[in-house]
């Protein structure tokens, strides 16, 4: 009992300092570093950027040329047309292309998916809005749905399954071969947008599914069935492992999806045309990936905290051009270096790319075993002079071979048993 | 049995009225002579009722408050608001009710052990013929029984209105979302209890400091289900700190200060 005690405190101490000191460390040598926000400038055809630094912004283009607020405004017209609208100074036509001051803003969509969307606590219950009501504003329905073996509609006033609606969204699930249960079902359960997309489903068998409610009736298609022939078979080949559906004003994107290997599609028009965007480095787990649309392009950004990359695609979405930037990780600068040889693990239970507490694990820098084995001998020497029993000191020796700093600390923290 | 009464009844036995003492001789059907468990459950028991009483009556109207407000908030909101709450926002109506089983533990703990240990009381208990180790154990069960039987009504509150209001998908939320709260109580009444049976004063903030270190872990996130994926970890580790009072009982009686 005394020996597996004294090791249960030994490990929890160890696991508790591997995430306090480094947490510690950080808190006090963290310094901010955030990749650029980047900016495609249609009357100059190049990128520009956002650059932050010492609490300021720094508008700067690709060879580090600064510019003052209105220069930069100037070169992103279709970014800052109220400004420009309002000094008069926005141009007619950009690059001999007429720009209709009326539509600019329903022309800009923007959409972002962030990796903690990917890996989130939710409840599989679901309203299903009304897609044609009639009305201006969208209003939630009284009830959710939830498809486990089939649909059904739980009204949330009186607690209990409404049969007749369920019954009738029932059998359009059967009329499309649907096999429960779904695996994605994907919406925004929200009336703050212009209209209702509804709902993008996965079936068993990884088939895409579309379900809207029009007019108080189902409307289920099975996508392979709606698509044009050319389509069919790219949309059965697909593997979604995320899908976020997009209601914008323009109705121009109906959703973007991510697949289990990091291809990443947007869905296009009412044809559902599937285009997939040529990202070099995206890490769905890791890094937000993002679409900022105007008038004329669009800009697909992927980012990370030391990585970005930027692709610009034209209104037809065929690729123009691409900017990548890499800036060095937290590990690799010099604080960086310091903890991955003090520490040689840390332990973290949350993380920015989920929802869901877990362990963490990190490891530090190899030299960081070195560092370990030089502990050992003051570890040694002092158990030896105290005459503590080699033996008896035993699990909190291996601790310090294996864990460094925080077994050192456990050796003097440790309650002993004589 | 003598020994029992001698040491730890000793000094409540004004307190005990005739009644009670032959409802304990009587308890058994067949006029067997209790076992140490069952004395040491009924010595706990007279020790703590009062106390265990209040804290129960705090749990249970706790409860029904939270509860009480919930149906408050159905008859001012309609309903698909009350779920969108919970489903979008992860607002459970019951998250105030987090930290009662942390204090409930530390209360318990620190009103089963503290006067043992104030004057050493617990030494006696030490020299049973049970040995050191089964007689902790004993405390610390009864001890466990005790909240768990605080803990109880307030679950039952919230699973009841829960099922009153919301689709049975709540009940798995409501479960892993007490379940960290839970757990953090039983932790802390075992570390109180470590704690307090511990001689030097250095190990005692050496406790301290792992328990506020490891039980903060128990609160890192408000939203529901975020623990599912620890929640096997943090239970086993919860049920292994056991062993520390025994560890510390262990260096009690050995007198062990460094």
């Amino acid at each position: 009992m005394k020996i597996i005690a004294r090791i249960f405190i030994l490990v929890t101490g160890v696991l508790l300092l591997a995430h306090y000191l480094p947490s510690g460390f950080w808190l006090v040598a963290d310094k901010p570093q955030r990749v650029p926000y980047v900016f495609y400038s249609a009357v100059e055809n190049r990128f520009l950027f956002f650059r932050y630094g010492n609490g300021e912004v720094q508008r700067t283009d690709a060879a580090g040329k600064n510019y003052d607020r209105d220069e930069f405004e100037q070169l992103l017209p279709l970014d800052n047309y109220l400004q420009l609208l309002r000094d008069g100074r926005m141009p007619k036509t950009i690059n001999n292309v007429p720009i209709p001051i009326d539509k600019l803003r329903v022309e800009r969509i923007s959409l972002r998916i962030k990796p903690e969307l990917l890996d989130n606590p939710a409840v599989a219950l679901y309203p299903l809005l009304e897609a044609e009501s009639g009305r201006v504003r969208l209003e939630m329905p009284g009830d959710f749905f939830r498809l486990n073996h089939t649909i059904e509609f739980i009204d949330a006033k009186s607690n209990r399954i409404n049969a007749d609606k369920s019954t009738k969204f029932q059998s359009a699930f059967a009329a499309t071969r649907f096999n429960f249960p779904a695996k994605i079902i994907a919406g925004n359960p929200s009336t703050m947008k212009p209209y209702d997309e509804g709902y993008f489903i996965t079936d068993s068998q990884g088939a895409i599914f579309h379900l809207r409610q029009v007019q108080e009736e189902p409307e289920l298609k099975r996508i392979t069935d709606v698509v044009a022939s050319g389509e069919k078979a790219r949309w059965a080949a697909l593997k979604p492992r995320f899908i976020q559906v997009q209601e914008q004003e323009n109705r121009e994107v109906r959703a973007m999806i991510i697949e289990e290997d990091g291809q990443t599609h947007l869905v296009i028009g009412q044809d559902y045309r599937l285009v997939t965007l040529p990202l070099k480095n995206y890490d769905p787990a890791k890094m937000q990936v993002g679409v900022r649309g105007d008038l004329l392009n669009r800009l697909v950004t992927v980012s990370s905290d030391h990585y970005v990359e930027a692709m610009v695609l034209n209104r037809n979405y065929d690729f123009v051009d691409r900017y990548t930037e890499t800036l060095p990780e937290r590990k690799d600068c010099a604080a960086g270096k310091i903890a991955g040889v003090i520490f040689p693990f840390t332990l973290d239970f949350e993380d920015d790319a989920s929802g869901f507490i877990g362990f963490h694990f990190s490891p530090g820098r190899p030299i960081a075993l070195t560092v370990n084995a030089v502990l050992l001998l003051p570890a040694l020497a002092w158990v030896l002079i105290r005459k503590h029993g080699f033996i008896k000191r035993f699990p909190e020796l291996i601790a310090v071979a294996l864990t460094g700093v925080f077994g050192l600390a456990m050796l003097f923290l440790v309650p002993k048993t004589e | 049995m003598s020994l029992l009464q001698n040491s730890a009844t000793k000094n409540i036995s004004q307190m005990v009225l005739p009644q009670e003492k032959s409802r304990a001789g009587s308890a058994p059907p067949a006029r067997r002579k209790p076992s140490l468990f069952q004395a040491t459950l009924f010595k706990e028991w007279i020790k703590l009722r009062l106390y265990w009483a209040l804290l129960f009556a705090g749990s249970l109207g706790f409860a029904a408050y939270l509860s009480l407000r919930l149906r408050s908030v159905h008859q001012f909101h309609d309903a698909v608001s009350i779920w969108s709450a919970w489903i979008f926002k992860g607002y459970l109506f019951f998250s105030s009710f987090k930290f009662f089983p942390l204090g409930a533990g530390v209360v318990l703990g620190a009103l089963q052990f503290l006067p043992e240990t104030l004057n050493k009381r617990v030494r006696l208990v030490l020299h049973l013929p049970l040995g050191e180790e089964r007689v902790i154990s004993h405390h610390l069960l009864v001890g466990l029984l005790l909240l768990t039987l605080i803990f109880l009504p307030a679950i039952a509150f919230f699973a009841v209105t829960g099922w009153l209001y919301f689709p049975m998908e709540f009940q798995q939320n409501l479960a892993l979302t007490l379940t960290p709260w839970l757990l953090a109580g039983y932790a802390s009444y075992l570390l109180t209890a470590t704690l307090l049976l511990e001689t030097a004063w250095r190990h005692r903030i050496f406790y301290l400091l792992l328990g506020g270190g490891a039980l903060r872990l128990f609160y890192l996130g408000d939203f529901y289900d975020t623990y599912q994926r620890v929640l096997l970890v943090f239970a086993v580790w919860v049920a292994a700190l056991f062993i520390l009072p025994l560890f510390s009982s262990y260096r009690f009686r050995k007198g062990i200060i460094s």
